[in-house]
């Protein structure tokens, strides 16, 4: 905090450095709209299915994302994202998320491209934004999935390849706002389709995530027709100010919370669904035995069983020390806050 | 900051955020010095005497008289609620914001508010500092409501202070927190998540830790007498500590003590739960081997 006399200099120095990196930060808010069309018209991902790699997203349109999908509670919202494209950028191609929208929508899980019903409103609301200097285009579409995780559905890919078709460049992020709750953590995935016909590269296991039992098959036929992209955040030099200054008023809700007691519901039900989980899995595991004892020297078949019975298995044993995870840290607090207030 | 009608305000930090990137992206589209003001509406929802201030939206405003008078354009302002209410049914315009220096209002404002009221019977006027001073310890923000006077016998509308507070539900908090803290995220999911908990725990445990110490060298300093005695400062301080512990957990059998038990034992439970799932899956795992290796065997001996 105090600088010595001999230090105004170099003080001076990082001060500069300072304004100039803030400058860097913030220029990012300005939009440069010949440039995005020359980069449009190129249509460098025509030619390299996985081109867009990273995704970043502004701190008001996670805000905003969060705060949608939770006040949709255990219904599926949706909103639309824009932004704009950044090929130069030093993590590789990179879509900007500048801001998201709501559109009047729900349940997006039922039919393809839920934007259509809404495209009025879309299309007059992204006008009426471009009005107050809002000018980046629509870049993608948001929706929640609460409580299950985030990932594309059979629905949300046939969605995403439809404009990734007629509207690109075009993204997908997906928000769970009943984990982001239970967790502490933000739960967000962004995601783009391939083309139809294009076969992935076999790239080894992606993150894994639990899948409730209900959603599992849905997940597993269309895990290979899209990929996962990195997300960051950015936030303006007035952002972090006011950032640091809002913790100032309310660190006291960090202590003041409990996220066992609040998700109490979430938690009980992921021990219930890893039950029925363990069940199923049981259920396998005595008809694989059974097979195998009656097909006798059929061991090949028997072990292919045995193998898809395995990673189903380990699957549960990330699910069930997940859930421990979560547990565990809702009563670290507990213990941390019990130690400083009651003792 | 006095309350004038009693209301009870809180302010939802997504309109911070809306605010500040508002003024941000004007500035960025500003030539570099131009002086940038930014206008918007509040939105929100208003029960009984309570006031909360959700989220936000942008203003259309012609500037004249050299930027000191300002007209809203009242058919975009309506046109824009239409769509916000559309997504949001609960919220109404509750007032409206602007961004100046030094957080006051300005000369023009007051014509502005005029435009508001239009729209809303009384609305709610807040004035954000984009841009404060180094040192600012509290949020650069004032909040305004209207209030009747009467002024050469005629009613007027003035502006007087508000008082109001911070409220944020969990998710809106959550990622606040996530953005506030991380300057980039997407690293490893396991390890991080344990870091960024505790690393939040810590950094409100130091909050808490250093307010005490000012309260703490505050009475250290009236009773060595540099600090002159403020009698109402004294009462809070003893308000605070005679609230202290919070809960009497000597007693063990309080319902607190036996709440807190509970759900230490659930978590045990639920960490034994996975202990044994990961016992299942390693017996499961033996089991296949021996059975593969066990039909080779057979198979050998010509049992089959
Ligand atoms: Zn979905």
């Amino acid at each position: 905090m105090a600088a010595s006399g001999s230090g105004s200099a170099s003080m001076a120095q990082k001060r500069w450095e300072l304004e100039n990196r803030i400058e860097a930060i913030d220029s990012i808010y300005n939009y440069d709209a010949p440039q995005d069309a020359r980069w449009k018209a190129e249509k460098p991902w025509a030619t390299d299915p996985r081109y867009f790699k990273h995704v970043r997203v502004s701190a008001l349109a996670l805000i905003k994302m969060v705060m949608h999908a939770r006040s949709g509670g255990s219904l599926e919202v949706i909103g639309i994202m824009q932004g704009k494209m950044d090929p130069n950028d030093r993590r590789g191609p990179t879509l900007i998320v500048m801001d998201v929208f709501a559109l009047p929508v729900e349940g997006t899980e039922t039919r393809v491209n839920p934007m259509a019903d809404a495209y009025e409103y879309l299309v007059n609301f992204n006008e009426h934004s471009k009005a107050v200097g809002r000018h980046e285009n629509v870049i993608g579409w948001y929706h929640s999935h609460p409580g299950y995780g985030c990932w594309m559905s059979g629905i949300d890919c046939a969605t995403q390849m439809t404009n990734q078709r007629y509207t690109e460049p075009f993204l997908a992020i997906v928000v769970d706002p009943v984990r982001t709750c239970s967790t502490g953590k933000v739960e967000i995935g962004a995601f783009r389709t391939y083309p139809e016909g294009y076969k992935p590269p076999d790239e080894g296991p992606a993150d894994y995530q639990s899948i409730p039992l209900g959603k599992i098959e849905d997940f597993g036929v269309h895990q290979n027709s899209y990929y996962q992209l990195d997300v960051s955040f950015f936030k303006s030099s007035t952002d972090s100010q006011l950032l640091a200054l809002l913790w100032n008023k309310y660190w006291i809700s960090t202590l003041s919370s409990s996220t066992l007691v609040t998700n109490q519901h979430y938690l009980a039900s992921q021990v219930r669904d890893l039950a029925d989980k363990l069940e199923q899995a049981e259920g396998q595991l005595v008809n694989a035995n059974r097979s195998g004892l009656y097909m006798g020297g059929a061991a090949s078949g028997k072990i292919s069983a045995a193998k898809s019975e395995e990673s189903q298995l380990s699957k549960l044993c990330r699910d069930s020390s997940k859930l421990t995870r979560d547990h565990v840290h809702g009563l670290m607090s507990q213990i941390i806050k019990n130690t400083a207030f009651n003792s | 900051m006095d309350s004038g009608a009693g209301l009870g305000i809180s302010l939802h930090p997504m309109v911070i955020m809306n605010v500040s990137e508002h003024f941000t992206r004007h500035r960025a589209q500003s030539p570099p010095g131009a002086p940038v003001r930014v206008f918007g509406v509040l939105l929100g929802t208003l029960s009984g005497r309570n006031v909360d201030i959700a989220n936000s939206f942008e203003l259309k405003v012609a500037s004249t008289d050299e930027g000191r008078t300002h007209v809203i354009d009242i058919e975009f302002l309506k046109v824009r609620l239409d769509e916000y209410k559309k997504v949001f049914p609960a919220f109404d315009a509750l007032g409206w914001y602007s961004t100046a220096a030094g957080q006051q209002a300005q000369d023009g404002d007051s014509h502005l508010h005029r435009q508001m009221c239009e729209i809303t019977e009384s609305p709610m006027y807040l004035v954000l500092d984009p841009l404060p001073p180094a040192g600012t310890q509290d949020l650069p923000i004032t909040l305004y409501e209207s209030e009747m006077a009467i002024v050469d016998d005629s009613p007027t509308m003035q502006l007087s202070r508000a008082a109001f507070k911070i409220d944020s539900v969990d998710s809106e908090r959550i990622s606040v927190d996530h953005v506030a803290h991380i300057s980039s995220a997407g690293g490893g999911p396991e390890s991080a998540a344990l870091v960024s908990h505790l690393g939040g725990q810590q950094s409100a445990i130091k909050m808490l830790s250093d307010r005490i110490s000012v309260v703490q060298a505050y009475l250290a300093g009236v009773q060595d007498g540099s600090i002159p005695l403020d009698h109402a400062a004294m009462r809070q301080v003893k308000a605070l500590c005679s609230s202290l512990p919070a809960v009497n957990t000597a007693n063990r059998s309080n319902n607190f003590h036996a709440d807190f038990m509970s759900d230490y034992n659930d978590t045990l439970l639920v960490a034994y739960l996975s202990t044994v799932t990961h016992g299942t899956s390693v017996a499961n795992d033996v089991i296949d081997k021996f059975q593969v290796g066990y039909d080779k065997l057979a198979r050998r001996r010509g049992i089959f």
